[in-house]
C-alpha cells in the first residue's frame, strides 16, 4: 500500500482515487498509516459483516485476509481493470496507469 | 460429503463494481482525521475509482 503515496500525483492527474480496503479495523488501519508518515487516501474496512465486500469482489482467502488485488472502477462504475496479485508482491503500478490512460 | 458445487465468485472487466459502503479513515490516513463512511457509487459521475485490497495493516510490502 504505502508506494501509491508516492504516485499520488499521477493519479490525481488521470482523475483518479485511491481507495485501499482491507479486513482491518478503522483504528488499526489509522495507526498503521500514522506509522508511515500518513496517506493521502483513506483506508477503508471490511470488518463489518466481516469481509462482506471482499467476498463480493470475490478477493477473500480461507484464512480470512483480503487477496492483494486492484479494481479500477471508472466513473459510470464499470470495472475496467482487475489485477489478483501473488500476495507477497506489489501489483505493477504502469498496468494500472494504463488502464486509467483508457478512460479519459 | 458432497463437493461444494459453486463456483468461486469472480467479477469481470466490463461488469458493473458491487456498490459499497464501509468506515474509513477519513480523506486521508494516518493524519488523525475523522472517520467517515465512504460509498463507491458517491465517485460515480466524477472520479476514477482504484480500489486496492490489501492482507492487512501493518504487514511489510
Amino acid at each position: 500500500m504505502p508506494s501509491y503515496e508516492e504516485d499520488l500525483s499521477e493519479f490525481e492527474r488521470r482523475n483518479a482515487q485511491v481507495l485501499g480496503i482491507s479486513v482491518d479495523q478503522a483504528f488499526s488501519n489509522e495507526a498503521w498509516a500514522k506509522s508511515m508518515g500518513g496517506l493521502s487516501y483513506p483506508l477503508l474496512s471490511d470488518n463489518w459483516p466481516y469481509g462482506y465486500v471482499c467476498v463480493q469482489y470475490g478477493v477473500l482467502r480461507g484464512e480470512g485476509r483480503a487477496e492483494r488485488a486492484i479494481f479500477v472502477v471508472d466513473q459510470q462504475g464499470i470495472i475496467r481493470y482487475i489485477d489478483v496479485h501473488d500476495i507477497a508482491e506489489q501489483p505493477p503500478t504502469d498496468k494500472i496507469m494504463e488502464a486509467l490512460d483508457k478512460l479519459r | 460429503m458432497a463437493q461444494p458445487s459453486r463456483p468461486v465468485w469472480r467479477l469481470k472487466v466490463g461488469e458493473e463494481a458491487p456498490d459499497f459502503e464501509l468506515i474509513a479513515t477519513g480523506e486521508q490516513a494516518g493524519k488523525g482525521g475523522p472517520r467517515n463512511k465512504i460509498r463507491l457509487s458517491d465517485y460515480r459521475g466524477k472520479k476514477n475509482v482504484m480500489l486496492a485490497f490489501y492482507p492487512a495493516a501493518f504487514t511489510p510490502v
